[in-house]
């Protein structure tokens, strides 16, 4: 909740008086509006940014690159983890929305503003444009995120990856026109997947409680401070005119939105609970990229013992136990280590 | 197999919060290339339990790739084709059960055939009706690691068309020799956990009835006819 109020505080309160005040909020406005939009089409919930790879074969190309930092890292990472799963297991049923109440009628309100505003000029946008403009235009925000991607990499100690968004931003800057075309990926340079958020989550913080921002969007408070600390590392885009900002962020924001029309209108119609679809989807997915800024992976937000194992729970109910998170135990020695590994 | 009861865990929180060992176990299971069963099998063995069900998904997917880019199917035909095959590989009723979870046991004999049935109809509508749009996907198995209890994942990516780039996980679990799929993770989200919240709400509040009754209703609404992608599609103005 904190940064909403920022956010009015900075932005839209001091508009006229001093543009520059006003540019800041309009990017993070931007910036989070597309990701906003981004996080409400879970089935391909890829930022911007992302659309490349993290490529699973490459992985363990990548640990060799990493070998004199790779240590440090995982170390970090692991700490970080056991924290974390200390502290899920602390509190033994762990509810990520205590802000439900509140955060539903904010969601209320942002589907409002995207079924009448966004939505509509998404569709005009698509009807007006040839898919290739619309990839262009992709293209030309993924190279505008770079630097964000690049700080983070940096911030994660991650020299290959460092390097391999500078090679994208000359690459694309240059050979690409400006960025309209992808010649880092045709050229094999991966594009990497970083934001704030992961950072934050790659150096321990926990996620904090679940937090729907007015016109942003699905958040967590880690996820949500990690956005304003992004902003900063665009903050190179408020040199231009305000009305240039203004412009490139609306067209891209109504770009991204035309790209997941269909999938957002299944998921609404098709959930149960379209609120907690994407609250679990946002979620679940915020996890997945923080564990793979840590390298390793974590598929979901609840404890995996309790989502696959259900079953013996119940056998372990027919034989009279109480019921309760279920455990794995060591018979074959090796699930310990499995459970230690995630 | 045997599982503890809570009262129990003290030993298992002990172990984990041992950081060397856990570092010990990380080594062991990357350098194996494996999750869980790392310690007790060897990187061959390893391989060769892996074996079955990638190959399961591996095929499954070439099949239904085969159908997807069948330009002389009726879309119709191509959504028939593939839920045979979906009807085959994946284990409805282990998934209905996990989804539901604890709430599983508020459902007598009938209710739960009933909710098997409703949930299968339910996610092949769901996922069908976005069949059309796939046409230009591939999609690449990229590895597959064993999870604790033996189950497996299996990892692929998808190549090609608006979604590129996307991670898509199949769970396995094996049923007396017979591999089946238990969970989609597209992106880190989890099909499984992702429905369990949805019913959860339902069922907390409601009970089972309700969640049947909700059930039926989603799958008795007609699935619209979609837009058609290409600008031709609407004659306004």
């Amino acid at each position: 909740m904190a940064e909403s109020n920022r956010i009015h505080a900075t932005g839209f309160g001091p508009w006229g008086r001093d543009p520059g005040a006003a540019r800041h909020a309009l990017l993070l406005a931007g910036a989070l509006l597309g990701l906003m939009i981004v996080a409400s089409s879970p089935g391909s919930a890829q930022t911007t940014p992302s659309t490349g790879d993290v490529d699973l074969a490459a992985d363990p190309e990548i640990d060799d690159g990493l070998a004199p930092m790779g240590g440090i890292d995982r170390e970090a990472g692991l700490e970080a983890e056991a924290e974390f799963e200390a502290e899920q297991e602390a509190g033994a049923v762990h509810n990520p929305d205590p802000w439900e109440t509140v955060n539903r009628k904010v969601f209320w309100f942002n589907e409002m503003a995207d079924i009448y505003f966004v939505l509509p000029i998404a569709k005009g946008w698509r009807f007006t444009t040839p898919g290739i403009v619309r990839n262009a235009v992709e293209n030309f925000n993924e190279l505008l995120v770079m630097p964000v991607i690049f700080a983070n990499n940096v911030f994660q100690l991650k020299p290959k990856n460092s390097i391999q968004d500078l090679g994208r931003i000359l690459y694309n800057a240059t050979f690409g026109l400006a960025g309209f075309i992808d010649v880092a990926t045709m050229i094999g340079i991966p594009q990497n997947d970083e934001d704030f958020g992961q950072t934050l989550g790659f150096w321990g913080s926990p996620p904090g409680p679940y937090v729907v921002l007015p016109l942003f969007g699905p958040a967590n408070v880690r996820d949500g401070i990690g956005r304003v600390g992004d902003t900063a590392a665009t903050y190179y885009t408020s040199l231009l005119p305000i009305y240039v900002t203004f412009i490139v962020r609306g067209v891209e924001l109504v770009n991204l939105r035309a790209r997941y029309i269909e999938e957002v209108d299944e998921n609404r119609r098709e959930s149960f609970d379209y609120y907690v679809f994407l609250r679990d989807a946002y979620l679940q997915n915020r996890e997945m990229r923080v564990g793979r800024a840590r390298e390793r992976f974590r598929p979901a937000a609840e404890p995996e013992e309790d989502l696959y194992y259900f079953e013996e729970d119940e056998e372990e109910q027919g034989e009279g136990e109480g019921s309760g998170d279920v455990l794995e135990e060591g018979t074959d020695g090796g699930s310990d280590d499995g459970q230690a590994e995630r | 197999m045997t599982t503890e009861s809570p009262g129990s865990s003290g030993p298992v929180r002990a172990f984990r919060s041992r950081t060397s060992i856990r570092h010990l176990a990380l080594v062991l299971a990357v350098v194996a290339g494996s999750g869980a069963a790392a310690a007790t099998r060897s990187p061959e063995d390893t391989a060769v339990f892996l074996a079955p069900p990638t190959a399961l998904v591996t095929a499954t997917v070439a099949d239904v790739i085969a159908i997807l880019q069948d330009v002389s199917l009726s879309s119709a035909e191509r959504r028939t084709r593939i839920e045979r095959l979906a009807f085959e590989v994946f284990d409805f009723e282990t998934m209905s059960k996990l989804v539901l979870a604890r709430n599983w046991k508020k459902f007598d004999e009938a209710q739960r055939r009933e909710f098997v049935e409703q949930f299968k109809v339910y996610l092949s509508r769901n996922y069908g009706s976005r069949l059309d749009r796939y046409q230009q996907t591939d999609v690449r198995i990229v590895g597959a690691r064993v999870e604790p209890r033996d189950d497996v994942t299996v990892m692929s990516k998808v190549v090609g068309g608006g979604f590129d780039g996307i991670q898509l996980d199949y769970r396995l679990r094996d049923h007396g020799g017979e591999w089946k799929v238990i969970d989609v993770v597209i992106e880190g989200v989890s099909m499984l956990a992702n429905f369990r919240s949805q019913f959860r709400d339902v069922m907390s509040k409601k009970g089972p009835d309700e969640l049947l009754k909700q059930m039926r209703k989603k799958n008795a609404e007609p699935v619209p006819k979609e837009e058609p992608v290409a600008p031709r599609a609407k004659a306004t103005s």
